[in-house]
């Protein structure tokens, strides 16, 4: 099957943080954004609300630098796994991710990666903005290519305004 | 620990005075019979601060109050209400602040916060999980709102997750309608809890949580979560609150000629077309914003390039600001409301109070009852832009004439003896619908304990939409139902803006869903009455009746002069005494004996 990912663009989320309550009601029955293995944090300085979370690198850099075995792919989504007996909560997951997408459960020493809630992330259906989107890998270039082309755009418009 | 869900059942105490931290339980037959937020509230101020203490004694509390759904996926649970008796109009006194702050505070595993006592020296609070304590403030005391907040979050570690409330130089100077900021844009806005706050020697509070928040039915909740969420978005209301947030207004209530222009003696202003939202979306707005959980996202992100290639960057301004700083002062220049605002909202004080001042100044100013020496050199007249940012820089600061200002509208009339241009209700300056042209808002302005505050019943929109809008037959059964539909989602803590496309009977079952407590609609406006005559007799036992039910003259006897409300006057002996007969309050305004028996509050005030 093609390989499906999470693609979220900074300039139409809200900030709601709905995202992050469905993620932790789905997976344990509770809210609490500290379990969320999305997060949504506001910087009030460039007015965006920006989110980390797992992007699925094809060869993961948190995989190769677990020293306990503890992650895995999914062979149905290709999502991280955690196995929960042999993680120890080291942090170096977290330290290589280049998104800041891991973190630590805050009651037990163990991370939380994003399983793609087995297929239908939570996450997505309740984006009331579609700023983050779950789509076929090929399609998603075409979401990058389309925010670089906007900002690009922008650029040059702005500097014909400022030459005029 | 509570015996419920969605609630956690812990109110932190914070003893200033005796630099004391404990913790309460909230006994789980008290959520049941106030709801939580402003009603909970309600009920710890009558409990803890009798109604006859000195507002700036170390008696009076803040009591800051989340409600049952904060911190859940039930869109819109963002709303935390504090509870206080007010330095504006001596009486009892609410305010509820949206954003992320309340739900973070849930996270941390409080439902609520009571402050009591006074520190000897500036302090902030710091609540991270269960670990709380009171640093020293002396360095951040006096700096404004952005500094204040950069400040703590850099001292706590630079962590953008904690929430920061913080009060500016207008709530150390006890401004009697200073606010308490959250998240920067966000206000506990009315009735001066940012004094009482400043009062306290109490800079700010900053709070980080990682706690579960527990639901009774997770599956309802998920469900209900989409389904209202949906809702929402598809709601006409919606769509048009998240493409103009609350700036929507203005075009409706202008063309219907109820927006106060010139300090309350018109109710249409010609430039007001500059001023609609469609016009802010085109000059000023770059992004939309929302509070926790909600999928409407009304803030909206502006930004404005000033001259000398200087930028001015904030959230909002809001609807009541943009009238209170413009229409209401005659000005229409989008550049000088957003530097008045700005001086608002970094010296963190009240806009609505600050203009209603302002525009009273302007026109006893006009009318030859102030002169140029009486305003230290400034000519106020309607329009002067120059003037406005002065004067809101004085009240911030307490110079001058903003120090006269900033006692309140009430106070400072008096003081300088024009009094006749105050337009207020118990000492609460009007928010921007004037009430010729809807008139339940009549009702709402005298009746509300905090003095004139529209949210105490929003009924202008419905007026509108049914065509009856300069009647006064029935008008007192739409207004007792705005008041309780306002009290309940102030009390279960979501936003009164989701009611777009969350019903009662919605809500009804999102509190069921979250808390586990079976409620229908009729037990919600049960407990609404109930806080709302808890509320009425806390001012009772203060004195207040119906002579304090009031509107000024100029809503009374002066036609409103242009426009599509012209020629409108307000009769408000004939709505209040319907008003009271459905309340079941006698002529005076005050509840029964029975009544108060009925809702089993009788106990509270004897």
């Amino acid at each position: 099957m093609t390989q499906k990912v999470l693609v979220f663009e900074p300039k139409k989320c809200i900030g709601c943080r709905l995202c992050e309550q469905m993620c932790t009601l789905t997976h344990y029955g509770v809210a609490n954004p500290s379990k969320a293995r999305i997060r949504i944090i506001r910087d009030h300085h460039s007015q965006l609300d920006i989110a980390t979370y797992c992007h699925q690198c094809s060869d993961a850099p948190c995989i190769d630098a677990c020293n306990f075995d503890a992650l895995s792919r999914d062979p149905q989504t290709n999502a991280i796994l955690v196995d929960e007996e042999k993680c120890v909560g080291c942090r170096k997951c977290i330290q290589e991710c280049p998104y800041a997408a891991p973190s630590i459960h805050p009651e037990k020493e163990v991370v939380l990666i994003c399983d793609l809630c087995g297929g239908s992330p939570q996450c997505v259906n309740i984006c009331p903005e579609n700023s983050i989107q779950y789509l076929d890998i090929q399609k998603a270039n075409n979401i990058y290519k389309s925010i670089y082309i906007t900002e690009i755009a922008q650029k040059l418009i702005e500097e014909d305004k400022t030459n005029e | 620990m509570s015996d419920y869900y969605g609630m956690i059942g812990k109110v932190l105490r914070i003893n200033l005075s005796k630099e004391q931290i404990s913790i309460d339980t909230i006994k789980s037959e008290l959520w049941k019979k106030y709801l939580g937020g402003r009603g909970l509230g309600a009920y710890l101020l009558a409990q803890e601060v009798p109604p006859t203490t000195d507002i700036f004694s170390s008696e009076n509390k803040l009591i800051f109050m989340n409600g049952p759904l904060a911190g859940t996926s039930i869109p819109g649970n963002n709303k935390v209400c504090v509870v206080f008796k007010s330095p504006l109009t001596n009486s009892y006194s609410y305010s509820l602040c949206g954003g992320h702050f309340g739900p973070e505070l849930k996270y941390a595993g409080y439902d609520g916060i009571i402050i009591e006592g006074k520190a000897k020296e500036p302090m902030y609070l710091w609540i991270d999980d269960e670990v709380v304590e009171l640093k020293p403030a002396n360095h951040i005391w006096g700096q404004l709102i952005p500094e204040s907040e950069m400040q703590i979050r850099n001292e706590l570690g630079d962590d953008k997750t904690i929430q920061i409330a913080v009060i500016g130089p207008a709530g150390e100077k006890l401004v009697n309608y200073a606010c308490i900021t959250a998240g920067m844009y966000r206000e506990f806005g009315r009735g001066g809890a940012g004094a009482l706050m400043g009062s306290k020697n109490l800079k700010g509070i900053a709070v980080r949580g990682s706690n579960d928040v527990k639901v009774a039915d997770k599956n309802k909740v998920i469900t209900l979560t989409k389904r209202l969420t949906q809702n929402i978005r598809n709601s006409h209301g919606g769509k048009v609150r998240r493409q103009y947030g609350t700036m929507e207004l203005v075009e409706r209530i202008n063309n219907a000629g109820f927006w106060t222009t010139r300090n309350y003696s018109e109710g249409y202003f010609e430039e007001g077309y500059k001023l609609e939202g469609e016009a802010m979306r085109d000059k000023i707005i770059v992004g939309d914003s929302a509070c926790f959980s909600c999928p409407i996202g009304c803030g909206k992100w502006t930004y404005m390039k000033t001259e000398g290639d200087k930028k001015i960057q904030m959230e909002g301004p809001e609807f009541e600001t943009v009238g209170m700083l413009g229409s209401n002062c005659g000005i229409s220049n989008w550049e000088t409301i957003l530097k008045a605002a700005k001086i608002a909202d970094t010296y963190g004080f009240d806009t609505i109070n600050a203009g209603a001042c302002i525009s009273m100044v302007m026109e006893a100013y006009e009318k030859g009852k102030l002169s140029q020496a009486d305003l230290g050199g400034l000519k106020t007249e309607f329009g002067n832009e120059d003037a406005l940012l002065k004067i809101l820089k004085m009240i911030g600061e307490r110079q001058g004439l903003g120090d006269i200002l900033a006692k309140g509208i009430k106070k400072a009339s008096e003081h300088l003896n024009i009094s006749e241009f105050a337009v207020h209700s118990k000492g609460q300056s009007f928010p921007v619908y004037d009430p010729r042209g809807a008139k339940a808002m009549a009702l709402t302005y005298s009746t509300s304990p905090k003095g004139a505050h529209h949210m105490f019943a929003t009924t202008f929109g419905a007026e509108l939409a049914q065509g009856n809008r300069f009647e006064i037959e029935k008008k007192e059964v739409l207004e007792r139902n705005q008041q309780f539909s306002m009290c309940i989602v102030d009390s279960i803590a979501i936003c009164s803006t989701i009611r777009a496309g969350v019903p009662l009977e919605d809500q009804a079952k999102a509190y069921s869903a979250v808390t586990g407590i079976k409620v229908d609609a009729e037990a919600l406006n049960k407990a609404a009455e109930r806080i709302i005559n808890l509320e009425r007799m806390y001012n009772v036992k203060l004195g207040f009746t119906r002579k304090n039910d009031t509107l000024p003259d100029r809503f009374l006897k002066e036609p409103m002069p242009k426009g599509k409300s012209k020629g409108q006057t307000v009769d408000l002996e004939t709505l209040l005494d319907n008003y009271y007969i459905i309340m079941e309050w006698n002529s005076n305004g005050i509840p029964s004996e029975k009544k108060l028996k009925e809702l089993e509050i009788f106990d509270l005030f004897n």
